[in-house]
C-alpha cells in the first residue's frame, strides 16, 4: 500500500466515550458560581422606530441584577457588530428592523425572574412600512432600513472582481466579477435567460446559541458555542475597548452550527450584562429565538447564458439577489462567493456576475453550509440541464463538453481545479440502479455537479504540536469540534507524521489564550488549511526529535526514523524516553513546534488569493413523480465528494451523508415562511420541518472519492459542504427527466410540481421558457 | 409550591429527590441528579435530545414534570454503561459507525434505540426508520445511526444466545 | 414566544414560575380543580410544553393521571367510546377498536411518532386545538361526539366543529369521544401528502363523510362523492398551498381514498 499507518483508517472518534456516555461538556453545561441568567426582550414589529423604553420597573423586580437597554450602553462604546459592515446593535437604539430584533436584556438569578422582569419593560414603537422580501425591499417606494450608512469596508479584490457598499437603496453590498468580453454573446447561437428562486433554510443546530461571560476589572472570560473564537475576540475587544489579551474565549464541544455560530451572537449582550452586574452571566437562546437570529440567504438568481448549437457554453451574465435580512452579518462574504461561483465549473469565454445583498425586515441571514454556493449551484446546474434539453442534447453530454478539466483554472489567475469533475459525475450516475417498480408514476434521473472554492479566502492557520518525555503528544489548534470530527482526523495527521498510534495524540481544548491563532472553523478548511499547519508543526517536531536523537547517537538525522517513540536506526530500535532524560534531566522535556499555513496573496487571483482547493460534490437522483398530486419521491440519491485523500474514511462518509440529507431537506420541503409583514410563520421545530429518518430517499449512497490531488496532508481536501450543493438541482433535473416539468423554485413542493406539470402540458417541448435569440 | 420528596428509580437505583412536583423533569435530572447527558434542545418535545425511558417507554423529559416520574423506573444515558466498564452494545455500535457527530442528539437516540430493541429485538429497516423518526439529528443524515442500531440489535441477540 | 405590544419574550417550561400541582382523583374533583384560577389539565404533557414556549404560564397544573374514568376504550352496540386519556399508542393498537372500525386505528397509528405516541393522548390532541393536530380531522369524518364532563355529573356533547368554535363547557374536561357505529363502516386516511394536505374518508352502508385539512386550516367536512371538491370553501388556502392546489390534489386524494376502501 502507501505505507500509511494511521491516515486513511477509520479510527474511532476521540470524542466517542464522552459523547456516548453523556459526559461531554458543551457551553450549555457551563455553570459558574454566582452565575446569573439572562433573557432578551425582542421586537414584535418587523420595522419600527423606538419612541420610548422604560425599564424602571424591571430594575426593581426580584432577583434582577442588570437591565440592559439603549440607555445602559456605556457612552463611547461602538456597540454594533458585523463582519464587513458594523450595523447590528447589541440592543436596538432608535429602531428595530426585524421581528425578534433585540430591544432589551435582563440578567437575574433565575431565567424565570429574568422573564418576569422583561415583562415589566414598557416600549413604545412607531411602526414603519415593512419590506419583508427582496422584491419589497427593491421596490421604488420601499422603506429604507438604514437611512444612514453604517461603518463598513470593502475587502481588496484582484483581477476582474470588485465590491461596493450601498450601491442602491436597501442594498448593503454588491460583488461583481467580470472576465472576457461582452461581445462573446453576439457570437452565440442561442442565449437563454432563466430565473431561479432559492428558499431560506434555518440551520437547526440542536445546541442553542449560548454563552457564559464573566467580565472582571482585569479581563473578560467567555465560554461560547462559537465557530471562530479568534475573530470573535477581536470583535469583542473592539466593541468594549479592551485589549485582546484581556479577553479569553473558551470553546467546549459545539453542538452543531452549520455556519450559524460565527462571530457575535449571544456574546456581546452576555458580556455587557456581566459588566453591568459584576457577575458571570449565561445567555442561552431558545430554539424559537435561534430561528430569528441567523438564517440562510433566500435568493433570486437570473442567468443569461449564451451557447453554441453544439452545446458549447460561451458566456454567462448573472444577477444574484440575496435576502440578507435585517443586518449584514456575513452577507457581503456570501455575496462574494455566490457571485463568484455562479458561473459553475465550466469553460467560459465571458462571465459577468453581479451579486447584491438586499436588506429586508426579516431575520438576519449569514453563513450557512454551502455559503452562497448552494444558491449558485441551484441556478447554474438547473440551467445547464435546461439548456441541454432545449438543444436536444443529453445533459450528461452537455456537461462532458463543457466541464473544466483537472488542473485547468476556474478563472484566469485562479488555481487549477483539483478534482476530475467528469469522473465523479460518471461515478454517481453509474451507481444509480435502474428503477424497477411500475406503479403509474413517472420516473426519471437527474444529476448535477456541486462546485465551490474551499478553504476560505486567504485564510491563515497556526498549530502547535508538543511531545512529552514519554511520547505523549499534544495538538493545539483552533479548529473547533463541532461534530465534523476534527479532533479525530487532525490527530491522525500528527500521529502519522510522528509514527505514533492515533490514541497517543490528544487535541487540546480551545481557548484563545493558549491555542495558536486560527481564523475559524468554517469554509471546509479544517483539513485543507488547518491540516497543513498541523502537518508542518508535526513535521517540525519530528525533525527536532530526530535531530536531537542524531546528536545523542552521533549520527546523521537522515539515518533515523521515529516509530512509537522509539528511534529506528538500521535494525536498532532505541526507546526515546531514556535518551531524553539522559540529556534533559530526569524531569524530562517537551519537544514543541509551531506550524503555519496561509495561501499566498495574489493580485491576479480574483479574490486576492488563489483558492486553496476546490470543494466538489456530485449527485445523481432518481425520482418518481405522482402526477395526481405533484408529489416527488426521491427513490435513489447518490452523492459523492472528493476527499483528495480520506484521512478518516468513516468521518468523510458522515460528512457527505449529513450534507446530502441537508441538501435533500432544502430540495424537498425545508423553508422559512415569512409573511408580508415580516412575521415568521413557522419559527418552531414542529412547523419548520427537517428531514427525519423516514423521510430519507429509499436508497441513499454516499461515496467518498480519493482522487489524490488535494493540497492538504497526504493529498487531502476538505469535505462537509460539497455534497449539499448538487442535491437540489439533481432532483429538479430528475423531475424534468421524468415528466418534462421544470421547477425553478425551491423547495420542490408538490404544488410547484403540479403547476409545472400543467405548464409542460400546455407548452409541449421541454419546458415553458422560450429561448431568447440574440440578433447576430 | 412546597417541595416534596419524589421517589423513583433512576438508572436502577432508588432515589428520593426533594423537588417541586411541577418542576420540569429534565431540569431535575440535570441539576438535582447531575445527569448532564440529558440535553434539552428544542424544549417542546420535538427533537428528542432529552429522551429518557419511563417504565421502558421513551419520553421527552423536557415535556414532563417531576411528579410524572413518581414511582416509575427512569432510565437515562448515564445508566447505559458504568464508568470503567464495557460500553453498552448500542454505545459500542454508535462508536463503530460514527453514528453521532456534534453529540447533542446522541443520548436521546441511544435511549430511543434501547426502547426500540426491547420491543423489536430483530427490527426491520422500516421499523427502525419509524422509531428513529421520533428524534432529530441534524448532523449525520441518519444512515450511520440506522446502521448502528441494526448492528447493536445483532450484537444483543448474540449476547442473549451466549 | 410570549408576545405583547412591548415585545417578544422566549419562554419555556423552565422559565415559567413554578406552578402548583393538584392531583385529581375523580372527575368531579378534576372539574373543581380546573375551575380554580389559572388551572390547566395535564394529560401526557406533549403539547403543554409547547404552550409554555408560546408564553403560557399556568398557575396550577391539574394532573389527570389518576382519574381512571377517563381511560379505556369500550365498544357498545351503538357507539365506540374512547376515554380522553387514551394514548395514541394504546388507541392505535386496540384490537376491539380495529374490529369495530377497520381503518381507524391504522389511521391513528400514523399520527406523531413512536416516542410521542406513548405519552400523547387523544384528549390532549383535541383540546390543544391546533390545526396541525389531526385527530379532529379524523373525528370530523367519523361524525364523532366529544363528551365533556358536566358539573353535576354526566356529560355534555359537542362536535369537533364546536371545539374549533369554542362551543364547549367551561371548565372543560373532555371525558370521552363517542363514535357512532354504522353498518359496513370503513375508514381510510390519505396522509402521504402531509404536511400539505390530508384527507380522511369514512364510508358505511348509509353513506359517509370525507374530511380534508392542512397543518394550518381547520378540517372541512365534504360529501364523499364530491369529485371536484366543489364544496371546499374558497378560503381553504394556507401559507403552503393555494386553493387551486387543495382542490386539485384533494380530488386525487378523495379518489384514492375511495379506491382504497373499494379494494377492501
Ligand atoms: C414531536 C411531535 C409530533 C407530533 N406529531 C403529530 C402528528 O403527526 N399528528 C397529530 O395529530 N399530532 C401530533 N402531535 C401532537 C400530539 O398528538 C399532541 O401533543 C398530543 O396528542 C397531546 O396530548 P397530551 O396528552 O400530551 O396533551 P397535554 O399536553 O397534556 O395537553 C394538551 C392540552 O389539552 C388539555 N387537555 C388535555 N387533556 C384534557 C382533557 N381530558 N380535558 C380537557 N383538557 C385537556 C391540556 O390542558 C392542554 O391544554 C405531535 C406532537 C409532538 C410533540
Amino acid at each position: 500500500m502507501d505505507g500509511l499507518q494511521v491516515v486513511g483508517r477509520s479510527v474511532r472518534r476521540t470524542d466517542a466515550a464522552e459523547k456516548l456516555t453523556g459526559r461531554a461538556t458543551f457551553t450549555t453545561d457551563i455553570a459558574l458560581p454566582g452565575m446569573l441568567h439572562a433573557k432578551l426582550l425582542r421586537s414584535p414589529h418587523a420595522h419600527a422606530l423606538i419612541r420610548r423604553v422604560d425599564a424602571s420597573r424591571a430594575r426593581a423586580a426580584p432577583g434582577v441584577h442588570a437591565v440592559l437597554t439603549r440607555d445602559e450602553v456605556p457612552p463611547g462604546l461602538m456597540a454594533v457588530y458585523g463582519y464587513f459592515i458594523k450595523d447590528q446593535p447589541i440592543v436596538a437604539t432608535d429602531r428595530v428592523r426585524h421581528v425578534g430584533d433585540v430591544v432589551a436584556a435582563v440578567a437575574a438569578e433565575t431565567e424565570a425572574q429574568a422573564v418576569h422582569a422583561l415583562s415589566l419593560i414598557a416600549v413604545e414603537y412607531e411602526s414603519l412600512p415593512v419590506a419583508a422580501s427582496i422584491e419589497a425591499a427593491l421596490a421604488a417606494d420601499a422603506p429604507e432600513l438604514f437611512p444612514e450608512a453604517p461603518v463598513g469596508v470593502v475587502p481588496a479584490y484582484g483581477e476582474g472582481a470588485r465590491g461596493a457598499l450601498r450601491p442602491a437603496r436597501n442594498v448593503c453590498f454588491e460583488f461583481g466579477y467580470r472576465m472576457g468580453d461582452h461581445s462573446a454573446f453576439a457570437g452565440c447561437d442561442h442565449v437563454f435567460a432563466d430565473e431561479f428562486r432559492f428558499s431560506r433554510m434555518w440551520h437547526f443546530h440542536l445546541e442553542p446559541f449560548v454563552s457564559v461571560a464573566h467580565a472582571r476589572p482585569d479581563g473578560i472570560e467567555i465560554w461560547s458555542s462559537n465557530q471562530n473564537p479568534f475573530p470573535l475576540r477581536k470583535e469583542i475587544a473592539r466593541i468594549f475597548r479592551v485589549p485582546e489579551n484581556a479577553i479569553t474565549i473558551r470553546v467546549p464541544f459545539v453542538g452543531g452550527g452549520f455556519g450559524s455560530k460565527n462571530n457575535c451572537k449571544t456574546e456581546p449582550a452576555a458580556v455587557l450584562l456581566s459588566m453591568l452586574s459584576g457577575r458571570p452571566v449565561r445567555l442561552a437562546l431558545t430554539m424559537e429565538e435561534g430561528f430569528l437570529t441567523n438564517t440562510q440567504h433566500a435568493a433570486i438568481l437570473r442567468l443569461r447564458t449564451g451557447v453554441m448549437a453544439d452545446g458549447r457554453l460561451v458566456a454567462r451574465q448573472s444577477e444574484v439577489l440575496l435576502d440578507a435580512g435585517a443586518y449584514s452579518d456575513a452577507s457581503p462574504l456570501v455575496a462574494e462567493k455566490a457571485g463568484y461561483r455562479v458561473a459553475g465549473p465550466y469553460r467560459w469565454q465571458h462571465v459577468d456576475s453581479l451579486c447584491r445583498c438586499v436588506m429586508t425586515n426579516t431575520a438576519p441571514a449569514g453563513p450557512f453550509r454551502g455559503f452562497g454556493g448552494t444558491q449558485a449551484n441551484w441556478a447554474s446546474e438547473s440551467q445547464v440541464d435546461m439548456i441541454a434539453r432545449r438543444l436536444g442534447l443529453d445533459p450528461f453530454e452537455m456537461r462532458r463538453r463543457n466541464l473544466i478539466a483537472l488542473h485547468e483554472p476556474f478563472m484566469p489567475g485562479e488555481s487549477g481545479v483539483d478534482s476530475d469533475l467528469l469522473e465523479g459525475l460518471e461515478v454517481v450516475v453509474r451507481e444509480l440502479h435502474r428503477p424497477a417498480r411500475e406503479d403509474g408514476r413517472r420516473r426519471g434521473v437527474g444529476f448535477a455537479v456541486g462546485f465551490k472554492d474551499g478553504g476560505g479566502v486567504n485564510k491563515p492557520a497556526q498549530a502547535r504540536v508538543k511531545v512529552s518525555t514519554s511520547g505523549d503528544i499534544y495538538l493545539g489548534c483552533g479548529t473547533i469540534e463541532i461534530g465534523q470530527g476534527a479532533r479525530t482526523a487532525l490527530p491522525q495527521v500528527v500521529a502519522e507524521i510522528l509514527g505514533a498510534p492515533a490514541h497517543r495524540v490528544r487535541a487540546l481544548p480551545v481557548d484563545t489564550d493558549h491555542t495558536p491563532f486560527d481564523q475559524g472553523t468554517n469554509a471546509s478548511s479544517g483539513i485543507a488549511v488547518m491540516g497543513q499547519a498541523v502537518q508542518r508543526a508535526a513535521t517540525a517536531v519530528r525533525d527536532q526529535v530526530l535531530a536531537f536523537a542524531a546528536g545523542q547517537l552521533g549520527c546523521d538525522a537522515a539515518e533515523l526514523r521515529l516509530e512509537d517513540w522509539h528511534i529506528l536506526r538500521g535494525n536498532e530500535r532505541l526507546p526515546l524516553a531514556p535518551m531524553v532524560m539522559r540529556h534533559f534531566g530526569g524531569t524530562g522535556f517537551e519537544f514543541t513546534a509551531d506550524g503555519f499555513f496561509k495561501p499566498e496573496a495574489d493580485h491576479h487571483a480574483p479574490l486576492e488569493a488563489r483558492c486553496v482547493y476546490w470543494e466538489i460534490g456530485w449527485a445523481a437522483a432518481q425520482v418518481a413523480v405522482d402526477e395526481g398530486t405533484g408529489q416527488v419521491t426521491v427513490e435513489q440519491l447518490v452523492v459523492a465528494g472528493d476527499a483528495g485523500r480520506a484521512i478518516n474514511p468513516l468521518l468523510c462518509k458522515g460528512q457527505d451523508e449529513g450534507s446530502a440529507v441537508m441538501g435533500f431537506g432544502q430540495a424537498m420541503f425545508e423553508t422559512m415562511r415569512f409573511d408580508a409583514q415580516g412575521n415568521l410563520l413557522n419559527g418552531e421545530p414542529l412547523l419548520y420541518r427537517v428531514p427525519l429518518a423516514e423521510d430519507l430517499p429509499g436508497r441513499l449512497v454516499a461515496i467518498t472519492l480519493e482522487q489524490g490531488h488535494g493540497p492538504g496532508p497526504f493529498g487531502a481536501k476538505g469535505l462537509g459542504e460539497g455534497a449539499m450543493l448538487p442535491v437540489a438541482p439533481a432532483i429538479a433535473n430528475a423531475v424534468q427527466d421524468a415528466t418534462g416539468a421544470r421547477v425553478t423554485e425551491l423547495p420542490i413542493s408538490p404544488e410547484r410540481v403540479l403547476r409545472a406539470l400543467d405548464a409542460a402540458k400546455t407548452t409541449p417541448g421541454h419546458d415553458a421558457i422560450q429561448p431568447e435569440r440574440t440578433p447576430a | 409550591m412546597p417541595a416534596e420528596t419524589i421517589r423513583f428509580t433512576l438508572d436502577g437505583r432508588e432515589v428520593a429527590v426533594t423537588a417541586e412536583p411541577a418542576e420540569p423533569l429534565a431540569n431535575l435530572l440535570r441539576e438535582a441528579c447531575g445527569i448532564q447527558g440529558v440535553r434539552v434542545a428544542c424544549s417542546r418535545a420535538v427533537c428528542g435530545a432529552c429522551t429518557i425511558l419511563v417504565d421502558g417507554e421513551p419520553a421527552a423529559s423536557c415535556a414532563m414534570f417531576a411528579y410524572q416520574a413518581e414511582g416509575r423506573a427512569v432510565e437515562t444515558v448515564a445508566g447505559l454503561s458504568q464508568p470503567g466498564q464495557a460500553l453498552h452494545p448500542l454505545q459500542e455500535a454508535f462508536a463503530r459507525h460514527a453514528a453521532f457527530q456534534c453529540g447533542t442528539c446522541t443520548a436521546g437516540f441511544l435511549m430511543l434505540a434501547k426502547a426500540l430493541l426491547a420491543r423489536h429485538p430483530e427490527p426491520d429497516r422500516a421499523t427502525i426508520a419509524e422509531w428513529l423518526s421520533s428524534n432529530i439529528c441534524r448532523c449525520t443524515g441518519y444512515g450511520a445511526i440506522i446502521a448502528a442500531v441494526e448492528e447493536a440489535a445483532a450484537m444483543m441477540r448474540a449476547e442473549k444466545m451466549a | 414566544m410570549r408576545a405583547s405590544a412591548h415585545g417578544l419574550i422566549a419562554t419555556t417550561i423552565a422559565t415559567a414560575p413554578r406552578a402548583e400541582l393538584r392531583r385529581a382523583a375523580s372527575v368531579p374533583e378534576a372539574l373543581d380543580l380546573l375551575a380554580l384560577p389559572g388551572a390547566v389539565a395535564v394529560a401526557g404533557g406533549t403539547d403543554l410544553c409547547a404552550q409554555y414556549n408560546e408564553g403560557a404560564q399556568p398557575a396550577r397544573l391539574v394532573a389527570l393521571d389518576a382519574v381512571e374514568e377517563l381511560r379505556g376504550i369500550t365498544v357498545a352496540a351503538d357507539e365506540i367510546r374512547i376515554g380522553a386519556l387514551t394514548t395514541h399508542a394504546a388507541g392505535s393498537t386496540s384490537a376491539p377498536l380495529r374490529a369495530a372500525l377497520p381503518g381507524f386505528p391504522e389511521a391513528w397509528a400514523m399520527l406523531a411518532n413512536p416516542r410521542v405516541r406513548f405519552r400523547a393522548t387523544i384528549g390532549g390532541n383535541l383540546m390543544a386545538r391546533r390545526t396541525r393536530y389531526e385527530m379532529s380531522l379524523l373525528l370530523t369524518a367519523l361524525g364523532a361526539e366529544l363528551r365533556f364532563a358536566a358539573p353535576g355529573g354526566g356529560v355534555v356533547a359537542a362536535s369537533a366543529h364546536d371545539l374549533w368554535e369554542g362551543r364547549i363547557p367551561q371548565p372543560a374536561l373532555l371525558h370521552h369521544i363517542a363514535i357512532p357505529r354504522r353498518r359496513g363502516a370503513r375508514f381510510t386516511y390519505q396522509r402521504a401528502l402531509r404536511p400539505q394536505l390530508t384527507l380522511a374518508l369514512h364510508l358505511h352502508d348509509a353513506g359517509g363523510l370525507a374530511a380534508i385539512g392542512t397543518e394550518w386550516l381547520r378540517p372541512v367536512a365534504l360529501p364523499p362523492d364530491d369529485d371536484t371538491l366543489s364544496a371546499l370553501p374558497g378560503s381553504f388556502a394556507d401559507p403552503v398551498i393555494s386553493h387551486w392546489y387543495a382542490r386539485r390534489a384533494g380530488a386525487t386524494l378523495l379518489r384514492r381514498a375511495r379506491e382504497a376502501l373499494d379494494a377492501r
